[in-house]
């Protein structure tokens, strides 16, 4: 056995072998575990303690989809703070879509890959070194190319710019498409809009950004400044 | 990508009762680099600019003072035209300044006037003036879409390759013919835990952890990765 580490998980499977299987693969690695077989010794076990994470099986003795209900329960009991791995054979994209959406944090198919499992603990629970490493294989090239979305929360519009909260940093001089429904009501327009970062503001956990548009379009001009004149006090 | 982000150019409408004083205003602020308009009669003047509007109006008043002061009276009477910037160019009897000084104008300045003068009564209004602003007090959410490059992948995580420097612990939404097209991955849910590391100026590698995979997934990428 691994050097204890500070961290408690409770499990509920109604198979008893795979129940004698997680608690030795949990031990192994130095993590507590109480595993259980029926909702009411698992519900007894979460509200005794403050676990670092619950597995949940789906299908259980008294139901099948169970444990979907137990997903509901954990985060009506012990709200947001905890985490949930849905552990299960069942694994249609209904089922997986249906768990996210009740509070699931990650769903892991059986049957369990050890490196897999445990790898995902390592990461949910910002441990290092549980196990070792998966290993990173590289990408051809021409595969690579991907499109993802930021949010960002509008602060502030003048007639020549946004200022924006980010949770992330972009630095001055990066261009991107920007779309949303206060932008089609500013604009006049419900194509996404090409911005630039002009300016940064470093603050706590957060960053404000200055993005310019292409300001040689009279159209987005006039109407960027007619929503100002409607809904802006004098200057 | 490239952004053309001209310097700050200003709309100038350009009003009055004088053609040839209008035309050199026009060339001063053109030569200034700004853009200018004017309008070819005063008819329909407040659905023109509640259409068109300027980020400032230059009234070129040489003697028609009482149209001048009605129309000016109109726009401040008007819930949103008497928000418009407005300079008049006019003349130096003092009565007459008096007079339009009581609206709600800018500035007043007298003939003659050249570049020099122009200029800088524009630089100073705009430098004190930064055009009108707006702060949201309620939440409006902006949808930003970037370019990346998925550079790794095992069976848990992928590394993305990007000009974002994430922050801990966020989902992200990712648009990858490679993820769903090679791999299948239609349920597939992405949250980064810790916040990305510098790899060249400027591009930051994330590691993005793939959840919600299912067994034919994590063999997929065991396929592509033998191959």
């Amino acid at each position: 056995m691994k050097k204890a580490i500070n961290k408690y998980i409770i499990t509920i499977d109604d198979d008893d072998d795979f129940n004698s299987y997680l608690k030795l693969l949990l031990n192994k690695v130095g993590i507590r575990s109480s595993v259980t077989k029926s909702p009411e010794k698992f519900l007894k076990k979460l509200k005794e303690n403050n676990p670092d994470l619950c597995l949940i099986d789906l299908n259980l003795d008294i139901a099948s989809g169970a444990g979907f209900q137990l997903i509901q329960a954990i985060r009506k009991i012990k709200g947001n703070d905890i985490t949930i791995f849905v552990l299960s054979r069942r694994s249609t994209s209904e089922d997986i879509e249906k768990a996210f959406k009740l509070g699931a944090n990650d769903f892991i198919s059986k049957p369990l890959d050890d490196a897999i499992f445990l790898s995902k603990i390592e990461k949910f629970l910002d441990l290092r070194e549980l196990t070792k490493t998966l290993p990173l294989y590289s990408i051809d090239e021409k595969d690579s190319p991907c499109e993802f979305s930021l949010y960002f929360n509008l602060l502030e519009l003048t007639e020549y710019k946004l200022k924006v909260k980010s949770l992330n940093f972009l630095d001055i001089g990066q261009v991107f498409y920007i779309t949303g429904p206060i932008l089609n009501e500013i604009y006049g327009t419900s194509k996404p809009l090409l911005f630039s970062v002009t300016h940064y503001e470093k603050h706590n956990d957060h960053f404000h950004l200055d993005l310019s548009y292409d300001n040689s379009s009279p159209e987005l001009r006039f109407a960027c400044r007619k929503w100002l004149l409607e809904n802006s006090t004098i200057f | 990508m490239k952004l053309n982000m001209n310097k700050i150019k200003h709309d100038i409408l350009i009003i009055g009762d004088s053609h040839e004083d209008i035309k050199t205003t026009i060339k001063i602020f053109q030569n200034l680099g700004h853009n200018t308009y004017t309008v070819a009669s005063l008819e329909n003047l407040s659905e023109y600019l509640l259409s068109n509007p300027p980020s400032i109006i230059y009234f070129i008043v040489k003697e028609q003072n009482k149209l001048f002061f009605s129309i000016l009276t109109s726009i401040d009477q008007h819930n949103i035209l008497h928000k418009i910037p407005k300079i008049i160019i006019g003349s130096e009897k003092e009565k007459i300044k008096k007079q339009f000084q009581k609206l709600n104008i800018a500035n007043y300045i007298t003939f003659p006037v050249n570049a020099t003068t122009l200029r800088k009564t524009n630089t100073e209004f705009f430098n004190k003036n930064y055009g009108h602003n707006y702060l949201f007090k309620d939440t409006r959410r902006l949808k930003a879409t970037m370019k990346g490059d998925l550079v790794k992948i095992n069976e848990i995580s992928a590394l993305l390759l990007s000009s974002v420097k994430f922050n801990n612990n966020q989902q992200l939404e990712i648009n990858s013919k490679f993820l769903v097209n090679k791999l299948g991955f239609d349920n597939l849910r992405i949250q980064i835990f810790r916040g990305s590391r510098l790899a060249e100026t400027k591009s930051y590698y994330t590691e993005l952890v793939l959840l919600g995979l299912r067994e034919k997934n994590t063999m997929k990428i065991r396929g592509i990765l033998k191959t």
